[in-house]
């Protein structure tokens, strides 16, 4: 068994391997034999297709489903023991894809409270903590407003408020913009990397979206149940055709610097965005 | 379309029934629900309206949206009205065709009955304009938790009224969405028999279910991730305590009553 | 004569209170049989409220909305009609599924057209081939397919109506992108085997770019633009002012123009730009 660091890790996978059954019985590999781990503070986006397995990697990190084989741990809390459920929750807070399926309370400061009077702290405490929470997410205006009247973006924020007023270390985020306009997306993506760079929040960011991925400081890409791809933003979009091949967008600086580069032309592997392909595409020309 | 349904909105604001404990406002108004049928002479029914016109000012709900929950009930009131005129006889005559006859006491008791209606309905009203839902729930909660000891699991209870609130408005529009998806391919609600247009709910309906068991799952799942177990160890951002405002209520509540009771029994009227 | 314009289409929200707002303004368009029109804007600019209204769902405030020439709110009939000519599929349309079989779902459509059991059931057949639905799938319960399935079976309910408009709010709204380009290519197809006009509403200047014919853009309840790819897209200075932006791609020959490059800025995909770029070094694309 490997030794995990307790102090760096906090999250962590060890030959994890999940299996559904399927309507006609039949059983469906999502995760299989993943490790790895995630460093407190880090900013990880986990990539995927629909069917790569990138959902219930999320799903197994907070104990709402159980490794067939191997452990998760979560701060060293192992997810297989019912007795520690509660603590790793407290631990590695959950943001969901659909806005409305999250929020409980008819009230946008009720809803955030709904956490921490889960954990039974004190009144008091619970005001500041929902205040703060709110700040945090820009949303402090509305805390008196009624949910249904939110857009998109404004409903998950209210839904990460409700996880930072936890205070959890961690924020796990399930395709949290699958469903929003791209006002919205922008919105949650701002807010989360401010959490992240500004309060040293751990986030694991699962996501289908490459331009959000591209913001993290590491990239999963996951096909099939395995993790395929491993790194910062830059070592993983070079790698065009591998990212293509598993039905996923790599930018499109990248992408035509690749293609470029098929017809022999000297272009770098690792171009990102606009500016860098820009200044790639002076020099071969000059060149 | 089907989005303009308020259903005992809240009016934000800050007046003193705004401010009054949520579990003393719902006895209160049980109260004066009660006392409202308590009231059998002009002088004290006119005391009992006056007081509630009393308490739609200090509410500081604009006139318009107390009349707008009067609406829905208009037909009712005239339908009960129309009933007494006609049907209650006594006292004197007052006009006569054919078999139908309009009695003085007729008269008063449609007016009776229509007042009571109006000031029950305005009762209850400004209790859903002046407090929360979720308010309302918490103070319910509080209230029958001496029910527990029969084992009745009111912190559950309350969590179903709680969410039920939550998602009333959400179901609305995704009813607006479906009728408009199956409008556009043809479904008609409008024409045809009454059968035929309740056999076109059933392509409204059965979306609706299969999203709601969905949507009940997906929720449960996030109240688990934020540490639901149930009542247990449960503590409330927003605490109800009992202010000298609460105090002062029942005070002029239990005063209305004892006017009341004099009015009665020193100005009685026709309709004992 | 176009097959779909508006005159002077208006429609309000809350009339008559002092939160009234006006969806959609004035909007004056006219669009040629056989296009295939993207229509962007961010969520209030109207998009959604100007689609409902080409197919009847929606009354207007003022203005008319004529399909063939024709005011389609004349009659009850003229107005039964438009819904069957102008098929609409809204975001999400696997959410209206619920028949017990997908057939019979796709059959809603034609059934509600009146037409006799031969004709729904080639219908049927054809919608459901098109997009991609083995023969198997459609005996089976609509809820038993996967989120994919159950988009395509959606818009094959819609297709099945043959209607001579076919307009599709964000029809790829919450896919992945194998998804996503699977159901655009899909869109592609429909018009150019069938003919019909399509109306596609969409998010993504790079998603439409390399798709349509005519690109439309909303802004505060008006048409601020409506021309081809080429005539829109190279108006990024006004597209920026209403927070939209044009691909990537495109900002990238813009770029390498504004530093001396002597070389197209009509570039709206990545295939055009890698042409163009080999075009400019003098070699050609393989």
């Amino acid at each position: 068994m490997e030794t995990v660091d307790m102090d760096e890790n906090i999250i962590s996978f060890n030959h994890v391997s999940f299996t559904y059954e399927s309507e006609e019985k039949v059983r469906v590999p999502a995760v299989k034999d993943v490790s790895l781990n995630i460093r407190k503070g880090e900013f990880v986006a986990v990539l995927g297709h629909n069917g790569s397995g990138k959902s219930t990697l999320a799903k197994l990190t907070n104990a709402i489903l159980i490794p067939d084989s191997g452990t998760v741990l979560v701060n060293g809390m192992d997810t297989s023991d019912e007795d520690l459920i509660y603590d790793i929750r407290r631990t590695a807070g959950m943001v969901f894809q659909n806005p409305d399926n999250q929020i409980v309370a008819t009230i946008v400061e009720e809803d955030v409270a709904f956490g921490p009077e889960n954990l039974g702290v004190a009144p008091a405490e619970i005001r500041r903590k929902v205040d703060t929470a709110l700040q945090e997410v820009g949303m402090y205006e509305y805390r008196l407003r009624e949910p249904h009247k939110l857009s998109g973006g404004q409903k998950q924020r209210v839904a990460i408020a409700g996880i930072l007023a936890m205070e959890t270390s961690c924020i796990i985020l399930d395709e949290p913009t699958a469903m929003l306009d791209p006002r919205g997306r922008e919105e949650v993506m701002k807010t989360i990397l401010r959490l992240n760079k500004q309060m040293g929040i751990t986030v694991l960011y699962i996501t289908h979206f490459m331009d959000e991925a591209v913001q993290a400081d590491r990239v999963i890409v996951m096909d099939y149940g395995s993790i395929i791809l491993d790194g910062s933003p830059r070592e993983v979009f070079s790698q065009v055709e591998r990212i293509k091949s598993v039905g996923l967008d790599v930018p499109q600086a990248s992408e035509l610097c690749f293609l470029l580069r098929g017809d022999g032309v000297d272009l770098p592997e690792d171009v990102l965005n606009a500016e860098e392909c820009i200044s790639a595409i002076l020099t071969a020309v000059k060149g | 379309m089907v989005k303009d349904i308020t259903i005992g909105q809240f009016f934000p604001g800050d007046s003193i029934l705004h401010r009054l404990d949520a579990r003393m406002k719902l006895v209160l108004t049980f109260a004066l629900i009660v006392i409202i049928f308590v009231c059998k002479s002009f002088f004290s029914l006119g005391l009992m309206s006056a007081f509630v016109v009393f308490l739609t000012l200090i509410s500081r709900v604009p006139l318009k949206t107390i009349l707008k929950s009067l609406k829905p009930i208009v037909f009712i009131i005239i339908f009960t009205a129309v009933l007494n005129i006609f049907y209650t006889t006594g006292g004197a005559v007052l006009a006569h065709f054919w078999i139908i006859k309009i009695t003085e006491k007729g008269l008063f008791t449609a007016l009776f009955m229509a007042v009571r209606i109006i000031c029950l309905i305005i009762v209850s009203s400004l209790l859903t304009y002046t407090t929360t839902p979720t308010r309302l729930t918490d103070a319910l909660e509080r209230l029958l938790s001496p029910l527990k000891i029969l084992k009745i699991e009111v912190h559950t209870i309350a969590m179903m009224m709680t969410l039920a609130l939550r998602f009333i408005p959400t179901l609305i529009e995704e009813i607006d969405r479906i009728m408009n998806a199956q409008k556009a391919r043809g479904a008609d609600w409008e024409s045809g028999s009454l059968v035929s247009r309740s056999k076109a709910l059933i392509p409204v309906l059965i979306p609706l279910f299969v999203s709601s068991f969905r949507r009940a799952y997906e929720l449960a799942f996030a109240m688990e991730c934020r540490c639901y177990r149930g009542g247990k160890g449960r503590t409330r951002m927003k605490q109800m305590k009992l202010g000298w405002r609460d105090f002062a209520a029942l005070a002029v509540n239990s005063a209305l009553l004892a006017g009341i009771v004099m009015l009665n029994i020193f100005f009685p009227s026709v309709i004992s | 004569m176009p097959v779909i314009s508006t005159r002077g289409l208006t429609h309000l929200y809350s009339k008559g209170t002092p939160f009234e707002v006006a969806a959609i303004k004035d909007i004056n368009i006219d669009i040629e049989t056989g296009e295939l029109v993207g229509i962007i804007g961010h969520t209030g600019s109207g998009k959604s409220t100007l689609i409902q209204h080409l197919n009847g769902i929606l009354k207007p405030e003022q203005g008319t909305v004529l399909l063939e020439g024709k005011d389609i709110w004349e009659s009850k009939d003229s107005i039964k009609a438009a819904r069957f000519k102008v098929g609409l599929c809204f975001q999400y349309p696997e959410y209206q599924l619920f028949e017990e079989t997908v057939y019979k779902d796709i059959a809603f459509g034609p059934k509600n057209m009146k037409l006799d059991e031969d004709e729904i059931d080639r219908r049927v057949h054809k919608a459901a081939d098109f997009v991609g639905l083995k023969e198997e799938l459609l005996q089976k319960s609509p809820f038993d397919l996967s989120g994919g399935e159950k988009r395509r079976a959606a818009i094959a309910g819609v297709m099945a109506m043959e209607p001579k408009v076919l307009i599709l709010d964000e029809p790829t709204a919450g896919l992945d992108p194998h998804g996503r380009d699977r159901i655009l290519r899909l869109i592609r197809e429909y018009r150019d085997n069938t003919g019909s006009t399509v109306l596609l509403v969409s998010h993504s200047m790079e998603d439409i770019a390399g798709l349509v014919t005519k690109v439309m853009v909303l802004e505060k309840s008006r048409v601020a633009m409506y021309g081809t790819v080429q005539e829109v897209y190279s108006r990024r200075r006004e597209l920026l002012s209403m927070g939209l932006d044009v691909p990537q791609v495109t900002r990238i020959f813009a770029g390498l123009r504004e530093r001396g490059l002597n070389i197209s800025g009509d570039v709206f995909t990545v295939e055009q730009g890698r042409r163009e770029l080999l075009r400019y070094l003098g070699k050609g694309a393989e």
